[in-house]
């Protein structure tokens, strides 16, 4: 039989073409914008004003680091992680992306087409990876532009900008939202369903998450240890590297102050989870009905 | 002879609910075969298997001489279809959805695109966003999807639903057009009239079984129209 194997990069070209055609991702991406620059900008507030006599010298000066550049840059990134703001973001645009194709058929219309499912899976969860460092750079560019003017109005000068380790620090973040953005993938295969997806996916990184994180370390420090393995504290773990252990708390993480694992560890099993979550989507995709 | 389409003792249970009953198909390369069935009969199952949606319970379906499943697709390039109501992206045009599609098939470009619009008389709305067609506008560019890629075998479900009666015709016409140029076109539908017309052979499903198979024209002997034919078999069966 004649005829041209479908190259999975004409898939990973039309997916692309899926997502970012979707006002749903540009929509999360402003709104994203505007929390980084509203949180910023009340935070500079509080230190130009009411701050200034309720804060300890120390911590007010550690503030005023964190809102600075170089560090301002590294602050902002962690917004995005896959424990705070990012999870949530990522639940929704997932959710949506892979479930609405079942409503609307398209799953149907590219399966019949003799698209393999393994590559129509990974080819969408390529794209997503590229919406997941959208993500990023988007509270970093919405960050950055804050402290940008606040730095440049208190030093001068804007300094250098250490962009290697800030490109590497933009790749770390976006690895902590991978376990997060494969769940979603997972549900939204397993239920068709974006409102189902998205919220279990939500539920899970907002609540469920922090509250077996919460609940493990009250019972003791056995248990304390076990939630170390939990994705949010893994995040955690990665975004003290990149923050260098001066991480703001933003969205509902209300994970205690637990020891994390080192970095290499959280990495390893931030992938794991990635790679499982995928794995059995891919499986259960395989050998799923998808009636008409 | 050559089968562009051939299925062996295919069958489809949704738990206690057999949906397709040991059904065998030969479709020969070039004729336009009508698959008939009242509603439920198992129709669209059987079109599903065919495409490599559903997994059979049991059986086979050869495309072209090639096994198809859900996991072994390799064949269903050669197909074209429309089944149910087509999925498109509702927020792009119709032209951007079939440019889309064509980016699977490094020989369609955009001139065929534009050329499968006009065939199926959606140049006018092209621009326009598929969230805004109606049901009629749909099929016509599912057909016009189905047709982008020059497909050997057609497999069309119910195609003329939506259509007001002048698509219809124009629908009919198409088909009997393309398969008097050599595609192979396995059409189901519950229109006998419409099959009556345009159809070479048919078979008749009933509750997930074949009751009739043949040449129109045999079927017909001896009988007014495929109305009382279908009536009889479904009838006995």
């Amino acid at each position: 039989m004649t005829g041209h194997p479908m190259s999975f990069w004409a898939l990973v070209w039309i997916e692309g073409k899926k997502l970012f055609s979707r006002l749903l991702l540009w929509v999360e991406l402003a709104v994203l914008a505007l929390l980084v620059v509203s949180l910023h900008v009340a935070i500079i507030a509080t230190l130009q004003t009411g701050g200034r006599g309720d804060l300890p010298p120390d911590a007010a000066r550690a503030l005023r680091q964190m809102l600075t550049w170089p560090d301002a840059l590294n602050t902002a990134l962690a917004f995005a992680n896959g424990g705070e703001l990012g999870g949530m973001l990522v639940a929704i645009l997932v959710g949506a992306f892979v479930a609405q194709e079942y409503t609307w058929h398209t799953v149907h219309l590219f399966l019949s087409r003799g698209v393999s499912r393994v590559r129509f899976l990974l080819a969408k969860f390529t794209v997503v990876l590229v919406a997941l460092a959208l993500i990023v750079l988007t509270t970093l560019v919405a960050g950055g532009a804050v402290t940008g003017v606040y730095t440049y109005t208190r030093e001068g000068t804007l300094g250098a900008v250490p962009v290697g380790t800030l490109a590497v620090n933009v790749a770390r973040v976006t690895f902590t939202l991978l376990p997060y953005a494969a769940l979603t993938f997972l549900l939204a295969v397993v239920t068709r369903s974006a409102m189902v997806a998205i919220g279990v996916g939500l539920g899970y990184s907002l609540l469920v998450e922090n509250l077996v994180v919460e609940m493990l370390s009250l019972v003791s420090d056995q248990a304390a240890r076990v939630a170390r393995f939990m994705p949010t504290m893994l995040a955690k773990s990665i975004v003290q590297v990149v923050t260098g252990e001066t991480q703001m708390n933003v969205g509902m993480n209300v994970a205690p102050s637990l020891p994390l694992l080192s970095p290499n560890v959280a990495a390893l099993l931030l992938g794991g989870y990635t790679v499982a979550f995928l794995a059995l989507a891919v499986w259960w995709f395989r050998r799923q009905d998808v009636t008409v | 002879m050559s089968f562009v389409l051939q299925t062996f003792e295919l069958t489809k249970r949704f738990g206690d609910v057999l949906a397709v009953d040991h059904v065998n198909l030969r479709v020969e390369e070039g004729e336009l075969f009508g698959f008939l069935g009242p509603n439920g009969a198992g129709k669209t199952t059987t079109i599903s298997m065919i495409l490599g949606l559903l997994h059979p319970t049991a059986g086979r379906v050869e495309v072209l001489g090639e096994v198809v499943s859900p996991t072994r697709t390799e064949a269903l390039r050669h197909v074209g279809a429309l089944v149910g109501t087509p999925g498109f992206l509702p927020y792009l045009s119709g032209r951007e959805n079939l440019r889309l599609l064509a980016r699977l098939y490094p020989d369609v470009d955009d001139r065929r695109v534009d050329e499968v619009l006009d065939l199926v008389g959606l140049r006018d709305a092209a621009t326009r966003k598929v969230k805004g067609y109606s049901t009629g506008m749909r099929q016509r560019l599912g057909l016009a999807a189905a047709l982008l890629h020059r497909p050997r075998l057609l497999v069309l479900d119910e195609p003329t639903s939506g259509l007001d009666p002048i698509g219809m015709k124009e629908m009919r016409e198409l088909l009997r057009t393309l398969a008097d140029g050599g595609t192979t076109i396995f059409l189901s539908s519950h229109l006998l009239h419409e099959v009556e017309q345009i159809c070479d052979r048919v078979a008749i499903l009933n509750r997930g079984r074949i009751l009739a198979e043949g040449e129109v024209r045999e079927l017909l002997e001896g009988k007014r129209d495929l109305e009382e034919v279908f009536m009889d078999v479904v009838a006995q069966g």
